[in-house]
């Protein structure tokens, strides 16, 4: 993929290296921008979102509150499903005379009743709403499985020195899930950057015009439907390494800053 | 131990070989991979079938007809063009300009070259020069069927706005048109099917109507030049465009339906009018009944040039690639579909149109009465197979991706004519 956002590209034969241009030409290019910035509204959207429903829902189902099996169950059907499927469903719930406006219209609240997928303003907003609902049942297995581990004995000391279940949840619960919610966001980031494509594909295809066309699919609509293969290969390469960038920064960088920190 | 794995080993490895040579002495039959569009069960299909095997008798060659789906065709074969593998014969549905548009890509091997085609066979061939490149000369494929633009009407739902269809011109003009999608909408009855969540059907919209809206085909030709795209034509054909869906003549929410629901559309009584391809025709009258389904012509969008009243055929075309090992096997499959009389007659009887020149509607018969009147109209009418071959895939891609945004009122069509401009660059 470096070698071909290196070239000039006449059509789908390759005509040479050409330098940096493909880059340039994807830096003045503001639909790049655009697609970037949605990818930022995603991940700014859907990872903290996720995450306090994930750790609420998982604090409640740890606590076995009445039919947390059935709830386990139903959180994380949408994780077992194929994205296409979910996406697809998502579509015909969403969809302009789908049945989320027909209840809106039927219960009177018409006002609210939205072109969900077809409108500039809703496209993306719709689909980040769909990626919160589809991601919170990974997330609240994760915190699930590393709340199951913690010794309980810590919090039963806890309360013997009088701790509150806030204090309890705050000071011992949560620094302990740090690691795991570490390891949450960086899945998640790495998902929302580069596995989004099911989901753009089958509900909005991109649309209305760029408005929900993330990085990833940006590069498919170069190098499938433009058959720009130098722009959209270049494209690949920024997409991998603002991901190395967020990867190396995140996990080694927090690393390092906890170790030096003595914790 | 050692010595039955070592013999093991050279064994696999020689086998291909002496298969490969073994293959080449005795009578193996050249095998080549057909990828079509079409359902496996559709008309079409079948026809590409009954070729094969026709050359598979006549010729010992096997044609394998792999349907691929409409949905990311295309970009399948982006993908075979970049590995030079894949297909030996390719379908390319709006042949015209896009086959041109991919032989010069490297997808398609010329006809001309290698005698695969004599000259004398290439002359017979309607609309050829849509698929010749028309700086190299060099011809990437060929219709096989003539098709044609139109649209299908329930009539039924005509008569329930109390509209006459039996009345319809031979060819509506845009006014007509839209009186009869005024008296539809009244009537409770949603005038036009459309699917527009990818922007292909405003695609076609634009593509069909456009070169409707003006006098000659070269008006068309700044608007996949790099000359500016927006002026008082261009401007005027958009706003007629955003007015038939602002007065509410599309389905509604059809924006955001996929282009594989819109035939459900029409067939489950959804709407009045919808797009018609000959492929389609069966499809229709199957689910709703040969009374039912009228064909009109494809209206233009406003305009009253001379073109609207020109005969909008054009061609689905089939191509070789360029990385076949079997060029002539594979022009020998192409002959089948286009000079073959048996063929070709189940080609109309599909409702398409013979591309040999030597061949008259008239010697064939169509299927259906509403068919075959249309088919009389369409013989009668000039022909613009020019005006497709402004439909490249650098203006589709652009407009399939903005045109809905201009039609929804999110970019001006001053602004859909500049996004058009950037990528034609």
């Amino acid at each position: 993929m470096l070698i071909f956002s290196l070239q000039g590209w006449s059509y789908l034969r390759p005509q040479g290296f050409n330098q940096l241009k493909n880059y340039l030409d994807l830096l003045n290019d503001p639909h790049f921008y655009a697609t970037m910035l949605n990818n930022v509204l995603i991940i700014v959207s859907v990872v903290p979102v996720v995450a306090v429903i994930s750790l609420a829902f998982a604090q409640a189902i740890f606590s076995r509150i009445p039919g947390y099996k059935i709830y386990t169950f139903l959180f994380f059907i949408p994780v077992i499903l194929p994205d296409v499927v979910v996406a697809r469903v998502l579509t015909e719930i969403l969809n302009k005379v789908g049945p989320l406006n027909a209840v809106l219209n039927a219960i009177g609240l018409n006002f609210l009743a939205k072109d969900w997928l077809g409108a500039p303003g809703l496209s993306l907003f719709s689909i980040i709403v769909s990626l919160i609902w589809k991601n919170i049942g990974f997330a609240l297995i994760l915190f699930l499985a590393r709340l199951t581990t913690i010794d309980i004995g810590i919090y039963e000391a806890a309360e013997i020195d009088g701790a509150t279940s806030t204090q309890k949840y705050f000071s011992i619960t949560l620094p302990l899930l740090s690691a795991t919610i570490k390891i949450y966001i960086v899945l998640q980031v790495i998902g929302l950057m580069a596995f989004l494509f099911n989901y753009i594909h089958v509900m909005t295809a991109g649309g209305p015009g760029y408005s929900s066309t993330v990085l990833e699919y940006f590069i498919y609509l170069n190098i499938f439907r433009l058959q720009e293969i130098g722009r959209g290969s270049a494209a690949g390469i920024i997409l991998m390494l603002v991901t190395t960038v967020f990867i190396y920064y995140f996990v080694f960088r927090t690393t390092r800053a906890e170790r030096e920190a003595g914790r | 131990m050692r010595k039955i794995v070592s013999i093991a080993l050279v064994m696999l490895c020689v086998a291909p070989f002496l298969a490969l040579a073994a293959g080449q002495k005795d009578n193996t039959p050249v095998k080549l991979e057909y990828w079509t569009v079409y359902e496996k069960d559709s008309a079409l299909n079948k026809i590409f079938e009954a070729a094969a095997a026709n050359v598979k008798a006549s010729n010992n060659i096997d044609v394998t007809i792999v349907n691929k789906g409409d949905a990311g065709f295309r970009e399948l074969l982006t993908a075979s063009a970049m590995s030079q593998s894949g297909p030996d014969i390719v379908f390319n549905w709006t042949g015209m300009a896009d086959i041109v548009t991919g032989g010069r890509q490297g997808l398609h091997y010329p006809l001309n070259k290698d005698n695969l085609f004599t000259k004398d066979e290439l002359s017979n061939l309607l609309l050829l020069d849509s698929c010749t490149d028309p700086t190299t000369g060099d011809v990437y494929g060929t219709a096989y069927g003539n098709n044609y633009i139109a649209v299908a009407y329930n009539k039924t739902m005509m008569e329930q706005a109390g509209i006459d269809w039996k009345s319809f011109p031979p060819k509506w003009t845009y006014d007509e048109f839209l009186a009869v999608c005024k008296k539809l909408k009244a009537a409770g009855i949603t005038p036009f099917g459309y699917a527009n969540k990818e922007g292909i059907f405003a695609d076609w919209w634009h593509s069909f109507s456009f070169p409707s809206y003006v006098d000659k085909i070269s008006d068309v030709i700044p608007y996949y030049s790099k000359k500016p795209i927006y002026n008082d034509v261009f401007g005027d054909f958009c706003k007629n465009w955003k007015g038939f869906y602002d007065a509410g003549y599309y389905l509604d929410g059809g924006n955001t339906i996929s282009i594989n629901d819109l035939w459900g559309q029409f067939t489950a009584k959804k709407c009045a009018i919808i797009p018609l391809f000959p492929a389609l025709y069966s499809i229709y009258v199957k689910a709703l009944g040969e009374d039912t389904v009228g064909i009109m012509e494809w209206p233009s969008m406003g305009g009253h040039g001379k073109l609207a009243m020109a005969n909008p055929i054009y061609g689905d075309a089939i191509g070789i690639t360029k990385w076949t090992k079997h060029p002539k096997e594979a022009a020998l499959y192409l002959k089948q579909l286009v000079f073959n009389k048996d063929i070709v007659t189940q080609f109309v009887a599909a409702g398409l149109f013979p591309v040999d020149k030597r061949m008259k509607l008239s010697d064939f018969n169509m299927p259906g009465a509403e068919l075959k009147r249309f088919a009389a109209v369409h013989q009668t009418l000039p022909t613009y197979p020019e005006g497709h071959a402004f439909w490249t895939r650098e203006y589709s891609s652009v407009t399939e991706k903005f045109c809905n945004s201009m039609i929804l009122g999110q970019i001006t069509p001053q602004q859909y004519a500049a996004e058009i401009e950037a990528v034609l660059k």
